[in-house]
């Protein structure tokens, strides 16, 4: 399912980065590199747009930045300071780490031992990521053949499954932040563009980490 | 779609590529910096989920509300009321696939029939 919907996504920006007058070997390798859809389709748009590189360059960055928080959980998730890996291996193993990764690494944590976990994300890493490869170079070549209406639900079916498995976190402080942020990013959109995920991400999880940890101290207090 | 023109010797467009590649690279880079620093039971490692988590379904929110490409030309009370109904399948039933399929046939439905 995560391989088949991200396959689908990709699809989605092949057809995007073509249009955007990108060739094969542009477009796969920004897959590639990036691994990271929402900062590739802003990379894509904005080119075709006429933005600068340099406007190109904050977009990606602003779209991006929860690339470090996933990498900090996933870590935390994998037990990886544990392992005792060299830096490039972490380097490498933390490039397929990207939305699809990370929340089904969330959603398993709960029937999948500790120490097992990683080797779960090796595998599930690396065929995700032939998925999103295979997705962009279908996406580029055979967008015409795949009809707009059987397209548009396939599309729609990426954001709607990650959706699912982030609401479905563990922890009722993840629970509420996706609640929070999810609610605030698309009304501070029109305000504030790009800036918007940020500002929606610090408010969600700021709030909802105090929030959770007020009511549980309270809790305590209670208790006592 | 603009002409593509070369920059320092390297086409434009391969610089928006390798631009988005260092965009991400960095963030991945600093996160795996940081993640040995970080206790894992400590609040800091808290907050820091919990604004992974609340930016996640920002991005995926703002994927959903304001679409490019094909998923633009659809109604955006579809997109919503689909979603709508899947999440409410997961938080009651707490059934993955099961909620998938909700949240997906409805919005193939009301694309269809509506």
């Amino acid at each position: 399912m995560p391989g088949f919907a991200l396959c689908s996504t990709l699809i989605g920006f092949g057809a995007i980065a073509r249009e955007a007058g990108f060739d094969i070997w542009m477009t796969t390798t920004t897959t590639l590199l990036v691994f990271g859809m929402p900062g590739q389709v802003a990379m894509a748009s904005l080119y075709a747009s006429g933005a600068s590189l340099l406007l190109i360059f904050i977009a990606v960055c602003l779209a991006n930045l929860r690339m470090m928080l996933m990498v900090i959980s996933g870590s935390d998730l994998l037990n990886l300071p544990q392992h005792k890996l060299p830096l490039w291996k972490r380097v490498l193993l933390m490039q397929g780490m990207a939305i699809t990764g990370w929340a089904q690494l969330g959603f398993k944590q709960e029937t999948i031992a500790p120490n097992d976990l990683l080797h779960y994300y090796k595998g599930f890493a690396a065929t995700i990521y032939v998925f999103a490869i295979s997705g962009t170079i279908i996406g580029f070549h055979l967008d015409n053949l795949i009809p707009e209406h059987v397209l548009r639900i396939v599309i729609f079916v990426t954001p709607l499954y990650l959706l699912l498995l982030i609401i479905n976190a563990k922890q009722t402080t993840n629970k509420l932040a996706v609640v929070i942020g999810g609610t605030l990013c698309p009304l501070l959109y029109p305000l504030a563009g790009d800036w918007a995920i940020l500002y929606a991400g610090f408010v969600g999880g700021t709030l909802s980490a105090f929030i959770i940890r007020f009511a549980s101290l309270r809790a305590d207090k209670e208790r006592s | 779609m603009k002409p593509d023109t070369a920059l320092f010797g390297i086409s434009e467009m391969w610089a928006a590529v390798i631009l988005a590649f260092v965009a991400t690279f960095m963030w991945r880079f600093l996160g795996v910096m940081l993640a040995n620093r970080i206790k894992t039971d400590s609040f800091l490692m808290i907050w820091i989920n919990a604004l992974a988590y609340a930016m996640v379904a920002g991005v995926l929110m703002l994927i959903l509300v304001y679409p490019s490409g094909i998923l633009a030309t659809t109604p955006l009370d579809y997109r919503l009321g689909a979603l709508g109904l899947g999440l409410l399948c997961m938080v009651t039933l707490k059934i993955l696939w099961l909620s998938i399929l909700v949240g997906m046939g409805s919005f193939a439905l009301a694309m269809y029939l509506l």
